[in-house]
């Protein structure tokens, strides 16, 4: 019965019995400004195929089996 | 102990318990660990505000361990990278570079740069495992090519042999000295000042860090594991492990996850407690999913020529801003969608089936570009984990072969009753509608007047009525779809001429590897065609794991006759009527689709016929059932499309995302 610390779920379950009901979510998030660029693919598609791609996956890989 | 002077460069594996980089060095000799914050490498996939909260609790603790261990974390903000890793190079005299994997598109090319670079300086470096079961290249079917469906995925696996645990980490830790500029965590400037506010909320809910992870592992395998099975559906209250964020962040090894369930695993069936079993094997499933979002996002990467979500090339988005803003702040008049936006801001975490529900809706029932939510949930989810949320939006937008099909629309009202029967999670975040009755929790449009006057609910005042009815919404959908194929088949129209082949990727000069892109020549929803990926070319012996023969080779059409096979069968289709048939008669005469017909396991598929079969082609297994494209089902020919997709609500087949 020494100060034992509340766990992890506890915690967030408490967290979660306080703020429900007073929770306001902010009317600006910060980025609107940013979701008309969202809209082109090719900012996202450039980050998420940048080159050297093919490279890279084939070094892991080759890599791995030495 | 030998006298080898290493860097042990950590990033997203922020832990001290099996830990091979940090192992390796180790047993070397002395050790000068580093993490590098460089926020212009990071790009569009800079961490959002409660993902850099959590990152900062948990390199305070890691920093914390290390000396505890003997050796101090440098923290370090830089420009750049590799001049960083040079520098501490320099100081400490190192002849080492050693850090673990990291599987992201963003991450591997920038490893792979450094890894040259520092080879050319005549730096050695070494990288391990520390962040998979199984290694992505590691994982095939019988004929050597990559899995495209989850559930043989898994099986697979779950047959594999695993790279043990090293069960203790090292016990000490010899320092490399040396001096290079570093600053404390508060000067990397994770969070800004603004930002303190909206995070001082999470500090109350969350505990960062490796030996909290360890902790909520135990406390969830001892105490909660055993009711998985009845609890994970719940979406409010403490259901699922709520492993996730310490996963992203490495702060717990998904090995040791595994074997310690697999140990909880064999007492239970030697006990014959087969509730425990099947919570076993639901929660081992949600860590195969993670380990499938590397797997897919590895062998199948993006390309120029096959973006993410490229089947939504061409859907003709709504880009309007105030319905953004009613999804993002829980007032789009659906009270579970309404109440998960607020959760997930409130706590930065929400229950997987609510990802589904709240990330649908926005793509679905508001046609908004799937990037906005993409965008708002990496800066919201305290696990924001690329290749976790990619598998995410992939499942609900009709990318993969198992998950839900674009056209699929499911009412919040329905789900609503279904997984939040009694109205307690909408109540609890939507103290609006505290007073609604269960019957009316759901759809309080639908409540009579007398019924929202006593529980104090005026629509369009204290709560929104329906941002869209969703009848409505359902026509917007299959319009956006028709338009989507039309703009699909005037592009390939536009460059027929690469049509009808099967293009290989050698812009990196990588012969060996690559993507047999197949040319999006597939009709209606499925131009998302996952092409093969060959792995190994020959398997002598399919468990044990053989490196000698890795290296993959490209498949090309010659291998693959079948694809005309496929166009002759679609020809002799039965006509579609309407729009489907002309849609088919310009673009279906070249489905290059077999593998997504290998595994679909979802709701309406029952109603296959065996016809199609008939074309499998020998080195594939399909199973029977095959749904993905169930406007070309010849079953559905005799029901309008309309009664088609009713017909999918009632699927529950939800087995995306990695919050497990």
């Amino acid at each position: 019965a020494i100060l034992q610390r509340e766990s992890g779920r506890e915690r967030l379950k408490r967290h979660r019995e306080e703020v429900a009901g007073r929770v306001l979510i902010p009317d600006t998030w910060g980025q609107e400004g940013l979701l008309k660029d969202w809209i082109d693919y090719s900012s996202f598609d450039n980050l998420l195929a940048p080159s050297g791609l093919m490279s890279a996956r084939e070094s892991l890989i080759s890599q791995d089996g030495r | 102990m030998g006298i080898v002077k290493t860097i042990v460069w950590f990033r997203r594996d922020l832990r001290i318990e099996d830990n091979p980089a940090l192992a390796a060095a180790a047993k070397d000799g002395s050790v000068f660990p580093v993490y590098i914050w460089c926020p212009k490498e990071e790009g569009h996939f800079y961490p959002g505000r409660v993902s850099r909260w959590w990152l900062k609790q948990s390199l305070a603790h890691l920093e914390h361990s290390l000396k505890s261990l003997g050796a101090e974390l440098m923290l370090i903000k830089t420009d750049s990278t590799l001049a960083t890793l040079v520098e501490c190079i320099n100081a400490v005299g190192a002849a080492k570079v050693v850090f673990n994997h990291l599987y992201d598109p963003v991450s591997l090319v920038r490893d792979y740069n450094i890894k040259e670079k520092l080879v050319e300086l005549g730096i050695s470096v070494q990288s391990y495992n520390g962040d998979l079961l199984y290694e992505p290249w590691d994982v095939y079917d019988e004929s050597g090519h990559a899995f495209t469906a989850f559930e043989a995925y898994w099986n697979k696996c779950l047959h594999l042999q695993m790279e043990p645990v090293s069960p203790f980490p090292p016990w000490k830790l010899v320092p490399a000295s040396g001096t290079v500029k570093n600053c404390s965590v508060e000067e990397l400037g994770l969070e800004d000042e603004l930002e303190k506010s909206s995070n001082a909320l999470l500090g109350r809910a969350w505990f960062p860090g490796w030996s909290n992870a360890d902790k909520a592992l135990t406390e969830f395998v001892e105490r909660h594991l055993l009711d998985y099975s009845n609890n994970r559906q719940k979406v409010g209250g403490n259901s699922t492990s709520l492993l996730s964020p310490y996963l992203h962040y490495g702060e717990l090894s998904v090995r040791k996850v595994f074997q310690y369930v697999r140990m909880k695993q064999i007492l239970w069936a030697k006990e014959g407690n087969s509730l425990g079993e099947e919570s076993i094997n639901l929660f081992l499933r949600a860590i195969g999913l993670r380990e499938y979002s590397r797997y897919l996002c590895f062998n199948f990467p993006f390309t120029h020529e096959r973006s993410l979500l490229s089947n939504l090339k061409f859907f003709p988005w709504n880009a309007d801003q105030a319905n953004f803003k009613a999804w993002r702040q829980g007032r789009t008049g659906y009270p579970l969608v309404d109440a998960g936006m607020r959760e997930l801001w409130a706590t930065g975490w929400i229950h997987n089936r609510i990802r589904v529900v709240v990330s649908s809706f926005a793509v679905k029932v508001l046609l908004l570009p799937w990037r906005w939510g993409m965008k708002y949930f990496w800066d919201t989810l305290l696990d924001a984990d690329l290749e976790s949320d990619i598998l995410g939006w992939q499942y609900i937008s009709g990318s993969l072969p198992d998950g839900h099909e674009l056209q699929r629309l499911d009412s919040p009202e329905i789900q609503g009753s279904k997984f939040d029967p009694e109205g307690e999670y909408v109540r609890h975040w939507m103290p609006e509608l505290a007073r609604m009755p269960t019957e009316w929790i759901h759809h309080p449009w639908d409540a009579p007047l007398s019924v929202l006057k006593a529980s104090g609910v005026e629509l369009g005042f204290n709560y929104p009525k329906p941002i869209i009815e969703i009848d409505l919404a359902r026509e917007r959908l299959i319009e956006a779809i028709f338009k989507m194929w039309e703009m699909d088949a005037a592009s390939r129209d536009a460059n027929s001429d690469v049509m009808n082949e099967v293009v290989v990727d050698n812009s990196d000069g990588t012969k060996n590897l690559a993507i047999a892109k197949v040319v999006e020549n597939s009709g209606g929803t499925e131009n998302s065609s996952i092409p093969k990926v060959l792995l190994k070319e020959r398997i002598p012996c399919p468990t044990i794991s053989s490196n000698d023969q890795k290296v993959p080779t490209v498949q090309n059409s010659k291998h693959y006759p079948f694809y005309r096979k496929r166009s002759k069968y679609m020809e002799g289709e039965k006509p579609l009527p309407g729009d489907l048939h002309k849609h088919n008669n310009e673009a279906g005469t070249s489905r290059t689709d077999e593998d997504l017909r290998s595994t679909a396991e979802s709701s309406s598929t029952k109603k296959q016929t065996t016809s199609r079969n008939t074309f499998s082609v020998p080195q594939l297994s399909y199973s029977s059932e095959d749904n993905f494209f169930p406007v070309y089902d010849s079953s559905d020919l005799k029901q309008p499309w309309q009664e088609q997709i009713n017909m999918q609500q009632s699927s529950n087949k939800d087995v995306t995302g990695v919050s497990s």
